[in-house]
């Protein structure tokens, strides 16, 4: 596709817009990694760091926790990645392929689980969770973060099965090819970016989560990243800065390198997809 | 198998349509077998919490050790009802769902569509564009604040070298800025999982179709509703209803912001909620809360829903 | 067919990922599997703390180190959570049976979980010597409905943080202990140190301004509630709108940073580091921060409890409670007798700069601070802790969130004036109460 340089310009133009109101905090965040504490707390800050420390980072390395932490979220996310993913995708096919009182149950219930305020679901999950044995254990953790991201991943899967044109299948069904050949040579390809952004949803959300965490685990061998991060915020909202953003870096980058692959990843596949569809 | 006998014999007119009655029943169970593996859990770890949750909002439940609590019917929605912090919070739940989750979209859809124009940088831009989403909410928070700080904050700083304002401005303690000033950060932190949804759409658009639009002389704004916007339709309207849910429930961004301060401008229906539940162990009327979030919000999703799915399908 | 065999597949590695992680996870639970259960005559208690200050942290880990050393019978499980989650995370381990055996927390939390029957009565537990060591006024701070909720450890003022730079170039001499300022003296030294531009004699970071204007106003006697324990009945006069009135002409007077008004306690600091504030009013702990924040050369000290009619504050003491849910009550006990013995008390007051409420802890704290930072004023203050009559309040929690914050919020910004502010806080309580 042509499209004429004034237009093009506008277009970078925007980006860098958008690049500077959603990318500006990792400088930030970076600056803030970087600078000695009195330096924090000086009013006009300035944007880069007047003398580099490194001295953050050895606080935050001297967290002993740190490292175990990194390890749990990782493990708890990529857990309910997986999971709720495979378990999400057949889900999502039936209730955006067969119309039914279930499919309408369905839809009621993800909308139901999201409008009700989480809160007062804490304390019910809190005690199935002790009646099973499963509190304080990252099993319980990520089955309460793969029903958390199901919804979302249901909702968004539906639709994008619903997008793809009914045509498609049928057409391959007159050819005599049978269900389940379909739906892995039809329908999955197409759903590839659907997937991966909803599995990245899930990642994200395990990753990030809180106030579950924070009831669920008591064990410092078990505490995700989330929960180390809350405790440099002290009384009254003051907050131990420098230390807290270098961790915040080291258990920000991670995810932001896996994301830039996964993008890169996701545009080749994508047009595989197309081509056969 | 077991359907099949447990069925009592069918009528003339079914009987001599039995392939089709058969493949809806193959269908039937075709489709418990794909939900099977997403019910387990979610009837232990969901199903039975919210109905635990809806059932507690029709009894006086209080924190308490070994505390007996018993079903009082509507009494806790009479006396919602004539509880002023109540409609103060859902109206500033309103105002502040619908304005974060239309300016979520629009900014999000403007970016989605720059990134899959074939662009170059996009390696960059990509994975820049989900900061938000890969920062942890503590951090979040902490940041806006730091960027809101009336003193040391960065906004303040960069409006006064433009020459925009001339004094330190409080935008978190100021009564008539602090919603919309929470408002941009829930814009903020909500946008990369609604650009990656949109994006996900768009990248089904078959560019053929732009091509022949283009060829027949259609101007951008034309190809975008001829071409993109069917394309994208269905994922439109579900990320942003779900968008404008989570919106509505959100909690700990605004939290760990304003506490629903200055004088409660900022008090979203969660925030008393969760002042109720957790403050005051008042599970009986928090739920009752949640049971009227439910009620009114799934209107308003209804309302939505009932029109967009019925002209998409 | 087919499909079913897929399903399955699926439901199957579902189930392994689960199971492997299960193993993998049993693998290194370490010892909080059966945290509560007793093998061969040995006991393990849970204990959860909110210390945060590295120094703090540490100290506790001394603690419970030492402790476990010596006492092989009873281990301990130190558990660590941030300052501003403890009351949700009770609240869910409350409600689950599953909380800790000894809980840090604080006086103005601690009698809701009482009232609500969570914590176990200590008066029978608590050793003769402890009991003596703590001021009687203190004890009435912690005791709820007659019963003894938790044993106090360290408390916090709030006091004035002095610029020492700033008030040499207005020519102020700070005050002693013997002579502490009064209000008035603060509004006079906020308008000398008020230089014009950006720079303000006084801030004070009143976000949450509640708990501060009334533990304030004490010196003033505005004690707010009187009656019933539980259910008390308000009255706000002249003495409680005292200091919001006097905060408010200071703010009107723009001797006082109006922006700090709505910033969290130590928000404030970058503007006092860079001479913008000449004072600052914060809760004492402020004083580690500023240990560790304040540029090179920055000097700086803290000024003796302000006087009203008397210099009292309210005693809101940190706490270490037992769950009645706890099967080792006793040797909870016997820890938290050994936290609370003067060394330990020290080193853990010493961490977060607040004050230790045992008079042996104080001895040690005073030797060891002694001509620092204005830190013997500080100490001293134990006696003008005084039992606050609003913390053991049923409603208090809910009036103070829902009514008294929001209603100081628009005094302070000028949206109301004090006529409204009174029948604001007094017709809340009657609805919260009600």
């Amino acid at each position: 596709m042509r499209t004429s340089p004034a237009t093009r310009t506008a277009q970078y133009a925007a980006m860098l817009l958008y690049v500077v109101f959603l990318g500006f905090p990792l400088l930030w965040l970076v600056s803030t990694a970087f600078k000695s504490a009195p330096e924090l707390s000086r009013l006009n800050p300035t944007l880069l760091p007047t003398d580099w420390t490194i001295g953050n980072f050895q606080a935050a390395f001297q967290q002993s926790q740190l490292l175990s932490a990194l390890r749990n979220s990782l493990v708890v996310a990529v857990a309910t990645a997986v999971i709720t993913t495979v378990i999400a995708l057949p889900a999502a096919y039936a209730l955006s392929r067969y119309k039914s009182v279930v499919r309408n149950v369905g839809i009621g219930w993800i909308l139901v689980s999201q409008v009700f305020p989480f809160i007062l679901i804490v304390i019910p999950v809190f005690i199935v969770l002790r009646n099973l044995g499963l509190l304080d254990t990252l099993v319980g953790l990520v089955l309460v973060y793969v029903v958390w991201a199901l919804p979302f991943t249901l909702w968004m899967l539906q639709g994008y099965v619903a997008a793809i044109p009914r045509d498609l299948e049928e057409a391959a069904a007159t050819d005599g090819a049978s269900k389940p050949v379909v739906l892995r040579r039809i329908i999955f390809p197409l759903l590839v970016p659907g997937l991966v952004a909803t599995s990245m949803f899930a990642f994200i959300s395990a990753w990030n989560e809180f106030f579950f965490a924070l009831v669920i685990i008591q064990d410092p061998a078990l505490q995700t990243a989330p929960l180390l991060l809350a405790r440099y915020v002290g009384a009254e909202g003051s907050v131990n800065l420098g230390p807290l953003a270098a961790t915040a870096l080291i258990t920000t980058l991670p995810s932001l390198i896996v994301f830039g692959i996964i993008q890169r990843k996701l545009v080749s596949g994508m047009l595989s997809g197309s081509v056969k569809g | 198998m077991v359907q099949l006998t447990a069925k009592p014999s069918r009528s003339e007119a079914a009987r001599r349509r039995p392939v089709r009655s058969g493949r809806s029943r193959s269908n039937q169970r075709q489709m418990w077998l794909l939900l099977l593996p997403s019910l387990v859990p979610v009837v232990v770890f969901s199903v039975y919490p919210l109905l635990n949750g809806i059932w507690l909002g029709f009894t006086d439940a209080k924190a308490g050790y070994n505390v007996q609590f018993r079903f009082n019917g509507l009494d806790n929605y009479t006396k919602l009802l004539q509880d002023d912090l109540f409609w103060n919070s859902f109206k500033i739940g309103l105002i502040w769902a619908f304005s974060v989750t239309a300016l979520q979209f629009l900014l999000a859809l403007g970016l989605a569509m720059l990134l899959s124009a074939g662009l170059r940088f996009q390696w960059l831009v990509r994975p820049l564009a989900l900061v938000p989403w890969a920062m942890p909410s503590v951090i979040v928070a902490i940041l806006w604040k730091l960027v809101y700080n009336p003193d040391a904050g960065i906004l303040n700083a960069a409006l006064k070298s433009l020459h925009v304002i001339s004094t330190d401005i409080n935008w978190l303690g100021d009564f008539e800025l602090a919603l919309p000033a929470v408002i941009v950060v829930g814009v903020w932190a909500g946008m990369p999982q609604t650009t990656i949804a949109l994006l996900a759409g768009l990248q089904n658009t078959p560019d053929e179709l732009h091509e022949a639009a283009k060829l027949d002389g259609a101007n951008a704004w034309q190809r975008f509703l001829a071409v993109t916007w069917p394309a994208i339709r269905p994922v439109a309207i579900a990320i942003s209803s779900l968008d404008f849910v989570w919106n509505f429930n959100s909690f700990g961004l605004v939290y760990v912001l304003t506490e629903g301060g200055p004088g409660g401008r900022t008090l979203l229906p969660m925030l008393f909620a969760y002042q109720r539940a957790f403050g005051n162990g008042e599970f009986g009327y928090a739920s009752a809360l949640g049971n009227a979030m439910v009620i009114v919000i799934m209107l308003i999703m209804g309302l939505y829903l009932r029109r967009q799915l019925r002209e998409a399908i | 067919m087919n499909r079913r065999l897929t399903v399955t597949v699926t439901s199957v590695a579902a189930l392994t990922l689960v199971g492997t992680l299960s193993g993998c996870i049993s693998g290194t639970g370490g010892p909080s599997t059966g945290a509560q259960q007793t093998s061969g005559g040995k006991v393990t208690i849970s204990f959860s703390s909110y210390a945060f200050q590295d120094l703090t942290v540490k100290a506790t880990q001394e603690i419970v180190d030492s402790w476990n050393a010596a006492n092989p019978d009873i281990h301990v499980n130190y558990q660590k959570i941030d300052p501003n989650s403890v009351h949700d995370k009770l609240v869910t381990q409350f409600a689950g049976n599953s909380a800790p055996d000894v809980i840090h927390d604080e006086a103005a939390d601690i009698a809701g979980f009482s009232r609500q029957g969570y914590l176990a009565d200590l008066t029978a537990l608590l050793p003769a010597d402890l009991k003596a060591d703590v001021p009687a006024s203190v004890w009435k701070s912690v005791t709820i409905d007659n019963k003894i909720a938790g044993v106090p450890t360290i408390a916090q003022v709030y006091n004035l943080f002095a610029n020492t730079g700033s008030l040499k170039a207005a020519g102020i001499t700070p005050p002693t202990a013997a002579s502490p300022w009064t209000w008035d003296d603060l509004a006079s030294n906020a308008k000398k140190l008020t230089t014009g531009g950006d720079v303000y004699g006084l801030a004070w970071g009143l976000k949450n301004p509640t708990a501060g204007l009334m533990s304030s106003g004490l010196a003033f006697d505005g004690t707010f509630f009187s009656g019933d324990e539980a259910k008390p009945t308000i009255s706000v006069t002249a003495k409680e709108l005292e200091v919001p009135g006097r905060l408010k002409a200071m703010l009107d007077a723009k001797v006082m940073a109006p922006t700090s008004v709505s910033q969290g306690g130590s928000d404030v600091l970058p503007g006092f580091f860079a001479g913008k504030y000449g004072l600052i009013m914060a809760g004492n702990y402020v004083e580690t921060q500023i240990e560790q924040k304040a540029p090179a050369g920055f000097s700086w000290t803290m000024l003796p409890l302000l006087k009203g009619l008397n210099q009292n504050q309210a005693a809101g003491p940190q706490t270490l409670s037992i769950a009645r849910q706890s099967t080792h009550q006793a040797e909870s006990m016997k820890f938290i007798a050994y936290y609370l013995k003067a060394e330990n008390l020290a080193k853990i007051a010493e961490g977060d700069a607040l004050i230790p409420v045992t008079t042996s802890a104080a001895a040690i704290v005073k030797k060891d601070l002694a001509g620092k930072h204005g830190w013997d004023a500080i100490l001293d203050s134990g006696p003008s802790l005084v039992d606050a009559p609003w913390a053991k309040a049923d409603k208090f929690p809910q009036w103070k969130t829902e009514t008294a914050t929001p209603a100081y919020q628009e005094f302070l910004a000028g949206k109301i004036d004090a006529t409204t502010l009174s029948k604001r806080l007094t017709d809340g309580w009657a609805k919260a109460n009600g």
